[in-house]
């Protein structure tokens, strides 16, 4: 399955849709619908019937943020009976690519732009996936945040300590292999950096150094230091 | 009489010092509202679209939610939901009525994001301006179903919109909420049934509906049913709520 967010002729978002259900031996006449979500904005899609996907004519995400990239949800449902029984779910799908840039089948951090008063960025980790929040009216923010190495070796490792800190202090999650939401996902990453294993299940004191060290090596294998120092020359 | 004002937003500077006129009032005292912020360069901006409003009373949120689809129709509802400086501009010039205060003069705020949006999950419902708005226009629940919800004064959060609106999976489904409101609200009272909120675990109450829409999320395609389908599929736990209901 995949799902594609772009821009229409009229520069409205939509969203495009390829669904392969064959392996799943479900009845041809279930019922397909496809949700999608951001916060407050949801809206809801049918795609027809698992012997005849109709994906919509009106594809519409207008009731969705226009700066958010929404998650979706996809649904069989038998409708024979009097209530619909879901036959099939998958949650919190993240579109593979994004107005025609393609956004990564793992992408663990998601850009919107805002007007954020006087601040550059804001991390938001109160929805359903971490959000990195770029003033919109900041200029060239985008290739800032794209390619800048001051912007990446100062903005990124803080990225990173909030979210760990998040997961193991706040969230008390330390497992990065119990399932595949996005806490996990990061985790998985922190862990996959140079020296650093799991992180400790217990004893606040240690899981703060594991999220120091996490931070390090993120920074190192960056290369980090070096890079912003070379940009500062550049501009001398 | 009521005058018209046009709609500004607060600027960071002017949250800040909202911000800190609510730790005021927590610490005990008693101030007025400092609407200065409200119109003064320093603290606050104006807005595109000759957007005004007008201080006038409201005896519940549903009101208010009307009066604001009303005055916001001009903006797009998924533009307004996040806007932190907007929604807190509103919150000071409707202040008298969101934090009232009582016959000594003191004012009881609560806590900031009930006067100062912060987005999402899991506060966002609970800014009492915004949260309103999003049950009514955003969500689209309307006249009907948005009663339940927003029955309560301006200054008083109601349980059932703290328990419903803080679940997206429940508040954006129309059927569900369709079911609660024929269950627990008493539409010649105006206000929700006696003992709907009952205690934790007690049958037949707000928190054990939820706890069994949940469930019956995971096998049902509640999004595709009518409250009235919904009412039919719980226990009998809710019989005398369902008693009088046509369900």
């Amino acid at each position: 399955m995949r799902i594609d967010v772009v821009a229409d002729e009229n520069g409205i978002r939509i969203f495009n849709l390829r669904l392969a259900l064959e392996d799943l031996a479900l009845p041809p006449n279930a019922r397909i619908y496809l949700e999608a979500y951001h916060r407050a904005g949801y809206r809801r899609f049918e795609l027809g019937t698992v012997g005849e996907l109709k994906p919509p004519a009106d594809r519409r995400l207008d009731a969705l943020p226009a700066s958010a990239t929404p998650l979706f949800r996809i649904k069989v449902v038998d409708r024979t009976g009097s209530h619909g029984r879901i036959l099939a779910a998958l949650d919190k799908i993240r579109p593979e690519g994004v107005d025609s840039a393609p956004a990564g089948g793992r992408s663990l951090l998601f850009v919107e732009y805002d007007d954020l008063g006087n601040r550059i960025w804001q991390l938001d980790l109160n929805g359903d996936w971490p959000v990195l929040r770029l003033n919109q009216n900041a200029e060239d923010i985008g290739l800032a945040a794209g390619s800048d190495p001051r912007f990446l070796s100062l903005v990124y490792p803080e990225v990173l300590r909030q979210i760990l800190q998040r997961i193991i202090h706040e969230d008390q999650h330390t497992d990065p292999d119990c399932d595949d939401d996005w806490p996990s996902l990061w985790l998985q990453f922190a862990c996959g950096l140079p020296g650093i294993g799991t992180p400790p299940p217990d004893h606040k004191p240690d899981q703060g150094r594991w999220i120091e060290a996490a931070v390090e090596s993120f920074c190192a294998h960056r290369d980090t230091l070096n890079r912003f120092n070379q940009s500062l020359q550049d501009i001398k | 009489m009521n005058t018209e004002t046009p709609i500004r937003k607060l600027n960071d500077h002017g949250i800040e010092a909202f911000r800190t006129y609510l730790a005021d009032l927590r610490r005990g005292a008693a101030l007025p509202p400092p609407e200065h912020l409200l119109i003064a360069a320093e603290t606050s901006r104006g807005i595109p679209g000759g957007l005004t409003i007008e201080k006038r009373p409201f005896a519940t949120r549903l009101e208010l939610a009307r009066y604001l689809e009303d005055r916001l129709s001009a903006v797009p509802a998924a533009a307004l939901a996040d806007d932190i400086h907007l929604w807190t501009w509103l919150s000071l010039f409707f202040f008298d009525q969101v934090c009232p205060a009582d016959a000594s003069g003191v004012r009881r705020p609560g806590k900031d994001y009930r006067h100062i949006l912060e987005p999402g999950y899991p506060n966002g419902h609970r800014h009492l301006l915004a949260g309103a708005y999003l049950v009514y226009t955003v969500y689209g629940l309307g006249e009907t179903l948005s009663r339940l919800l927003l029955w309560t004064p301006l200054s008083m959060e109601s349980r059932f919109h703290h328990q419903l609106a803080f679940r997206h999976t429940l508040i954006t489904n129309h059927g569900v909420l369709d079911a609660a409101h024929r269950m627990f609200f008493n539409p010649a009272a105006g206000r929700p049934k006696p003992g709907a909120l009952g205690g934790k675990n007690a049958p037949g109450t707000l928190l054990r509906f939820i706890d069994v829409i949940q469930q019956l999320d995971l096998t049902y395609d509640l999004y595709s049913m009518t409250g009235r389908e919904i009412l039919r599929l719980l226990p009998a736990e809710f019989d005398r709520w369902r008693k009088g209901v046509n369900a």
